[in-house]
């Protein structure tokens, strides 16, 4: 392994990489907002794990989340923040990067 | 986890299409259009051609926006309470004015094709061409979106020109023929679909995390 892939490999976000994230961040990355419901059947995951991951996220501002109404029924609306979209980009770039060297 | 990571952001497009709301209501606006013009070959009046030559645009234009406000409140109050709501990006800035450029310029090459082509083919081959050019967008939506179902229609949309031009029905005749059997198309795809959709999805829960 060369000195240059270590480096690449110890770069890339850890909080983007583990799939369930990944996962959440690459759908939000093609939309401007989608809810928990959504994300819930398109990522197979739990309620609790995808409320856990949403909020590792929210901590890292890389998403925002926004609960609000429809008609009488709570419903809760995420988005990519502005730096969630840059450090998506930048992590693409590093997997194209690693992708290459390997 | 089920779903595939390479998958995820094509399904995300295509979530838009999965309920057939769409088709239904774009076939619902081009089923009327063809029937319009079955009434004006009918009815066979040079002042209401003249009439319909230049309201058409206006109605396919305020029958886009019908369409998007129809389709957003059906999906409001039927398909986000059971799969989830998303909102896609509008494009802005200078995306907005590059797509905008590329629907002008795809819009002179096609008049310039079809003008080029009529020069060598005989002018009762038109519908056949109208028929291709319609396949065309449903094949780059079909190749864009990933849906097969599309790629069915733009098959049909060929099949629906080649018979006008075959049974050498004249211009409003042959609109009729083409926009009513593809309305009619939509409409039907779009039906199997919102009923696979019911089919395959739950009921809405009450209440979100």
């Amino acid at each position: 392994m060369t000195q240059e892939l270590r480096n690449d490999l110890a770069g890339v976000d850890r909080l983007i990489h583990e799939p369930a994230r990944l996962m959440i961040m690459t759908i939000l990355n093609a939309v401007d907002q989608a809810d928990f419901l959504y994300l819930l059947n398109e990522t197979g995951l739990t309620r609790g794990n995808l409320s856990t991951h949403l909020s590792k996220l929210e901590e890292a501002g890389y998403v925002q989340i926004e609960k609000t109404f429809r008609g009488k029924i709570p419903r809760t609306v995420c988005s990519l923040s502005e730096d969630g979209r840059v450090a998506f980009d930048k992590y693409r770039k590093q997997l194209r990067q690693i992708a290459g060297r390997i | 986890m089920t779903a595939s990571i390479q998958n995820l952001t094509r399904r995300t497009y295509q979530y838009w299409y999965n309920d057939g709301l769409t088709e239904l209501a774009a076939g619902t606006l081009i089923l009327l259009i063809g029937l319009i013009n079955l009434a004006l070959a009918l009815l066979n009046s040079s002042m209401l051609n003249t009439i319909a030559l230049i309201l058409q645009p206006l109605v396919l234009v305020g029958g886009y926006f019908a369409i998007n406000g129809i389709v957003k409140s059906l999906k409001e109050r039927y398909i986000y309470p059971r799969t989830g709501y998303v909102a896609y990006r509008k494009p802005e800035g200078r995306r907005l004015h590059l797509l905008r450029a590329m629907a002008a310029l795809l819009g002179l090459v096609i008049a310039i094709a079809a003008a080029l082509l009529l020069r060598v083919i005989q002018e009762a081959w038109l519908p056949a061409l109208v028929g291709i050019f319609l396949a065309l967008f449903m094949t780059y939506l079909g190749f864009k979106l990933g849906l097969i179902r599309f790629y069915i229609l733009a098959g049909f949309t060929i099949f629906l020109g080649l018979a006008a031009a075959w049974l050498q029905l004249n211009d409003l005749y042959s609109k009729a023929f083409i926009y009513s059997g593809f309305g009619l198309a939509l409409i039907v795809s779009g039906s199997l679909t919102l009923w696979h959709y019911y089919q395959s999805t739950q009921p809405p829960a009450l209440e979100q995390e």
